[in-house]
């Protein structure tokens, strides 16, 4: 294969693993028509070791964007359908017993590479800690033993923002584990028409024989070079001025300061950084510059901008806020 | 006899004259030419050149190297000029935020790229 040539070349490879990226776009756009910010944000979550949160309306090819990049990656795949009913251990897993095996770990769907948890808001609390649990420590604990997940691990989660009725609303603690919180929208009207064409719901994702492009193991090698990209002490003061711009607007003077109740936590300079990472990564640099940084700021902080009642009835959305900020901190 | 008008006119203040096109960019050459070499003297020259395009083409928000290229093309700045442009900043970002420093031969040969695009500007 030519990259893989140019890899061991020594060839840039920032470069190289853009190609990569590019393959793996490429792949997942025979059965994804359109799409393509969300299917940039959902690789850089993954070139991150992030997990992202999802929100939009039912049918927007949340579930098959995350089917796709685990199919052209070659990793393993799992989907939970969250329900009212659902416990932990039918996340996690269990232990059973068999006469003649004796105790035994029955591992439950967290142990695939990809897992993607359909409609996240609609289990109780103590379900999407579970959940939210092995995202942070990346390991089980099924009765007396820990098991670590295998790497790569990406959860990505989706939301259904419409109904209010027999929901549990992530609170913003739990909101806060996940690296980017992206907005899926309807297709334009020229992406429809193609998806009419593909006839999609009628073919099976198996038809589209989706094929690995990339290993599981290049996806490792690709996170581990994605903090190795270099930061620079201006870009890393950018990142933090951004942050802080939420927690003290007036000092920026961020007209709708006045709207924030809680700005975002260092979990957000710490996303910031690495995402920004991704982002130059995915364009084929070595370095990040202030436009990556401005390119991922919105998937990062969106949720984690906390907008008062007086916000919220004005109907102040925290990328208004956001936008802002972006306009009004100096870029280095 | 004195005579007290109080109907007289004040006298117009004279209204700020709004720098030309060509003022901004004699400013902001002057400004490059008195930068000298030393540390930090690449950051001064790329902040020179930032208030130079957000004077010249009015742009009222922190932008970076993409959007100024995408506010020139709205502009319906020449293709070449902004391809000119985006070397020469590309450039200066190398320099600014993936290097440990720079010699001075650099500097000036930057420096004079600089020129050379706000001139073509």
């Amino acid at each position: 294969m030519a990259i893989e040539k140019d890899l061991r070349g020594g060839r840039n490879r920032a470069k190289v693993y853009k190609q990569f990226t590019q393959l793996m776009k490429k792949e997942v756009s025979r059965i994804v028509v359109g799409q393509e910010r969300v299917l940039d944000g959902v690789l850089r979550g993954v070139l991150s070791k992030g997990h992202v949160l999802l929100e939009g309306l039912p049918g927007i090819a949340k579930t098959l964007i995350t089917k796709a990049i685990a199919g052209v990656s070659g990793c393993s795949f799992n989907r939970v359908q969250f329900t009212v009913d659902l416990l932990p251990t039918d996340i996690t897993g269990i232990t059973s017993y068999d006469k003649n095996k004796g105790f035994f770990i029955v591992k439950g769907p967290i142990f695939a590479n990809f897992v993607l948890a359909d409609e996240i808001n609609r289990a109780p609390p103590k379900t999407q800690s579970a959940l939210l649990e092995a995202m942070q420590e990346k390991q089980v604990t099924i009765g007396k033993e820990t098991m670590m997940l295998e790497e790569p691990f990406f959860v990505l989660a989706n939301n259904n923002p419409i109904e209010s009725s027999g929901v549990y609303t992530l609170p913003e603690a739990q909101l806060d584990r996940f690296l980017f919180k992206i907005l899926v929208y309807y297709p334009e009207i020229e992406e429809e028409i193609h998806i009419l064409r593909q006839n999609m719901t009628l073919r099976r994702f198996e038809d589209y024989n989706i094929k690995p492009v990339i290993t599981p193991k290049r996806i490792i090698e690709m996170q581990d070079y994605t903090r190795d990209i270099f930061t620079s002490e201006d870009v890393e003061r950018y990142i933090v001025m951004i942050v802080n711009a939420t927690r003290e607007p007036e000092k920026y003077k961020i007209a709708l300061g006045k709207y924030i109740e809680y700005g975002s936590s260092p979990r957000a300079s710490i996303g910031l950084y690495i995402a920004s990472k991704a982002d130059a990564l995915i364009n084929g640099n070595e370095f990040v510059k202030p436009h990556n940084v401005k390119n991922i700021a919105y998937e990062v902080l969106r949720h984690r901008i906390l907008l008062n009642y007086e916000g919220q009835a004005e109907g102040i959305k925290s990328d208004d806020v956001i936008k802002e900020i972006l306009s009004k901190v100096p870029v280095p | 006899m004195w005579k007290i008008n109080l109907f007289k006119k004040k006298e117009d203040k004279q209204a700020v004259k709004e720098p030309s096109k060509e003022d901004i960019k004699f400013s902001a050459l002057r400004k490059i030419k008195r930068i000298r070499f030393r540390k930090d003297a690449i950051h001064e020259l790329s902040d020179a050149l930032r208030d130079f395009f957000s004077e010249y083409f009015a742009i009222g928000y922190e932008f970076t190297v993409e959007e100024l290229k995408d506010e020139l093309e709205k502009k319906g700045i020449k293709r070449i000029v902004i391809e000119s442009v985006r070397y020469v900043l590309d450039n200066l970002d190398n320099k600014k935020f993936y290097s440990e420093g720079i010699k001075k031969s650099e500097f000036i040969e930057i420096v004079e790229e600089v020129e050379l695009v706000i001139n073509i500007i």
